[in-house]
């Protein structure tokens, strides 16, 4: 399923409609859940209220979401990362000293524009590809794609909390995005985030009604 | 009139960092209506037109503080913040500094609104009234709280704790003290004891020793107790924490009765084994100690372990002394202080490497925080008790700590769901009875739990006094001290029976037990008439 918005705000909206109405029951790190597979959100104009899922959430009131700096932080090198169990940013900038994004994906993308390969992992096999390990990344990649002057980012999800943890993870795409389009001096594209299982939990169905207002038809998913 | 409304609106905004809504707003002009308005909207037996008539009436308060505040902003004193996904707008002063506002042309009124000075966090408002206090003032993101220290050597130890002073700012502990007591001369015992002594002085903290007398070679008891020695007459003390059990006790009797010939009329702190196993320490601010799940978890103790590392103090008596006690005014009292509570832990969180630099060093990593809580220390925390009943202090307590593990398990969903797992475990505790006057509201009168012979554990009062403290303990998961007193001087045959009965009977994980001060030591009586 393909859902496709000109901005963050009613590509969120959209997504959790999708998932409100078609997911099925899954039990989910001991909370009940309705998830779907493979689902893949397109949002075209990124500057355009990129935060807004993030404003919507906080002001319910009830919780406190990560800042905008903080879930910068966590994905950029310079970040103060200490209180986490794993952070993106380390693994982007800093794997056993190597860089991935400036000294891999950068000069690539400069090189051949056109490349199929720049991506890049967040998943380390060393300690994520265990049966008994803590937490592990939830975006396990992300590929960029220059077309016509413009840096589209994906990001790649392996379970992906929609209420919650989307908008902050479209907002990590989106500053990494900005950060190699700088370097590249090129435009901003479209950013996509493909979630294997996109889910919202059971708890949060009435902080997801009232994001929602009446807003519940399936017609609406199409963005 | 008008004027006099809008000068009214203004000042509801008093001391308020973060928005408040039109409803919020109201609530504050408007609050002896609001408080009959909502004691309707909130009854199960009010007839349903009256219902319908306090619903009608609310809303006409909300339009005539609407008219307010739209003039407010035409003047730009006031200004939306932002509007919520329900339509209901957000406003904030709209002012730098201070500044006069003067109202009308017949009257001058010299009010004077300046930009609220307590951080923008959501108990500012509590905190303006002094119902929530940070322990360590302004700079209480500088520090942790609470550290238990465990160290190969007696010189290691000193030099481990020494630079903490800085990144600790209440107690210091050291586990497993009995070790060092087996291995060192009673000289050096002293010694370090002198050290500690003088530091906690300088520094204003204090020092907690966990000591297991089970543990102690014959030799090791005769250097304890000439620790104890020194340690005993101090003005700031060295806390000493023995952990025993029913059978150990009465295995230990003579190095006991020792213990409570040096102590005499001073507290002698007890942590019963045979109901947690982590340890307890005895701060300023009350006790610590951690969970006792994770507690036994932990393959073994780091170097240095902090049990706590925010705190916020709640006075339950002042709160409830401001505005009639509303169980939703309460709760989101404690919601607010949970949230504050997280904030403060993330943004202390950022600065690890900067404000923990030798605790970090001392675990080798992050290891120093992995069990680490932030408490809600309550002071006055019987207040409900004695304002209405038992029944409704328990069911307070328990469901704000129900809330309280809903919230952290929350927060650390949400942090987890957002690429940045993170840790966040919020505890209730006490307020230390010995905290300076001033601070808080007049501390209750309470009866305290004291006996004169072994027939008082068998009154009723006795009894139900000190169920009532088992509920607290248990309540109280960060740590609840209850004191049993003794009247008369100490007799330490006596004593042991009654800390006995105390160990095999009742479910009170950290007790002390205090004698009165022998008759003709009045320390401040220096002559005669």
């Amino acid at each position: 399923m393909e859902i496709i918005s000109q901005d963050a705000l009613k590509a969120w909206k959209s997504v959790l409609a999708y998932v409100m109405q078609h997911g099925k029951p899954v039990h989910h790190r001991q909370r009940d859940s309705i998830d779907c597979l493979n689902l893949l959100v397109t949002v075209l104009q990124v500057a355009k209220r990129i935060e807004e899922p993030i404003t919507a959430l906080n002001s319910l009131g009830r919780w406190v979401y990560p800042s905008l700096e903080e879930i910068e932080e966590c994905v950029m090198p310079t970040g103060k990362t200490r209180n986490y169990i794993y952070t993106y940013g380390p693994r982007l900038f800093n794997v056993d000293s190597k860089n991935q994004v400036d000294d891999f994906l950068i000069p690539l993308l400069k090189n051949r524009p056109e490349t199929g390969r720049a991506v890049l992992l967040t998943w380390d096999t060393r300690h994520d590809s265990q049966a008994s390990g803590r937490e592990m990344p939830g975006i396990v990649a992300f590929d960029f794609k220059l077309r016509e002057g413009a840096l589209n980012a994906t990001a790649f999800i392996r379970s992906n909390d929609m209420f919650f943890g989307w908008p902050a993870n479209i907002y990590q795409t989106y500053v990494l995005q900005k950060y190699v389009a700088g370097k590249l001096g090129a435009r901003l594209g479209a950013i996509s985030t493909f979630s294997t299982s996109a889910h919202v939990y059971d708890d949060t169905l009435p902080h997801i009604k009232k994001i929602l207002g009446k807003r519940m038809k399936s017609g609406d998913a199409a963005g | 009139m008008k004027e006099k409304r809008s000068q009214d609106v203004l000042l509801a905004f008093r001391g308020r960092q973060e928005g408040m809504s039109t409803s919020d707003v109201a609530s504050v002009v408007y609050a002896d209506e609001f408080s009959r308005i909502d004691k309707v909207l909130t009854s199960q037996y009010v007839p349903p037109q009256e219902v319908r008539r306090a619903k009608g009436m609310k809303a006409q308060l909300h339009r005539r503080v609407l008219y307010h505040l739209n003039r407010l902003i035409e003047k730009e004193l006031v200004r939306v913040t932002r509007t919520d996904t329900s339509g209901e707008k957000y406003y904030a002063l709209d002012i730098d500094g201070d500044e006069e506002i003067v109202f009308g042309d017949y009257r001058k009124r010299r009010l004077v609104l300046s930009k609220p000075r307590v951080a923008n966090l959501p108990t500012g408002a509590f905190e303006e009234k002094k119902i929530a206090v940070r322990f360590g003032g302004e700079a209480w993101l500088d520090s942790a709280n609470a550290v238990v220290l465990d160290m190969e050597d007696l010189s290691s130890l000193y030099r481990a704790a020494a630079p903490l002073y800085s990144e600790i700012n209440d107690v210091i502990a050291v586990n497993n003290f009995t070790n060092h007591v087996n291995a060192n001369s009673a000289e050096k015992l002293v010694e370090f004891c002198k050290r500690m002594l003088v530091d906690c002085k300088d520094f204003d903290r204090r020092f907690s020793v966990i000591v297991d007398p089970s543990q102690l070679s014959p030799q090791g008891r005769q250097r304890l107790l000439q620790m104890l020695k020194m340690n005993a007459p101090a003005e700031h003390t060295v806390k000493f924490i023995f952990e025993t059990s029913t059978k150990e006790l009465q295995g230990n009797y003579e190095f006991f009765e020792e213990v409570f010939n040096v102590y005499k009329a001073r507290k002698v702190f007890f942590k019963n084994k045979d109901i947690v196993k982590s340890p307890y320490l005895m701060g300023k601010a009350g006790p610590y100690t951690f969970d006792d799940a994770e507690w036994l978890a932990l393959d073994k103790q780091p170097k240095a372990l902090v049990a706590a590392q925010t705190t916020l103090m709640v006075d339950i008596k002042k709160f409830c002394e401001s505005a009639e006690f509303s169980f939703n005014a309460f709760e989101d009292l404690m919601h607010r202080t949970l949230k504050t509570l997280f904030s403060a832990s993330s943004m202390q969180a950022r600065r690890t490497d900067a404000c923990f630099k030798h605790l970090l060093n001392l675990s080798g990593g992050r290891d120093a925080l992995m069990i680490a809580r932030d408490y809600i220390r309550f002071w006055n925390y019987d207040f409900l008790r004695t304002a209405y009943d038992s029944g409704v202090m328990e069911g307070v307590f328990r469901i704000m700590r129900k809330r309280t593990r809903a919230f952290c398990t929350s927060q650390e969903d949400i942090y987890v769901s957002c690429g940045m797992p993170t840790r966040f475990q919020a505890v209730f505790s006490m307020v230390n009875p010995s905290t300076p006057a001033g601070l808080f509201s007049t501390p209750l009168n309470r009866d305290r739990l004291e006996i004169s012979s072994l027939r008082d554990f068998h009154s009723d009062g006795f009894r139900e006094n000190v169920r009532s403290k088992e509920l607290l303990s248990d309540m109280l998961g960060g740590g609840f001290q209850m004191t049993l007193h003794k009247k008369g001087e100490s007799n330490p045959e006596e004593a042991l029976r009654e800390v006995n009965i105390l160990l095999s009977t009742y479910r009170l994980p950290f007790f002390a037990y205090e004698a009165d001060a022998p008759k003709g030591e009045l320390k401040n009586l220096q002559t005669f008439a």
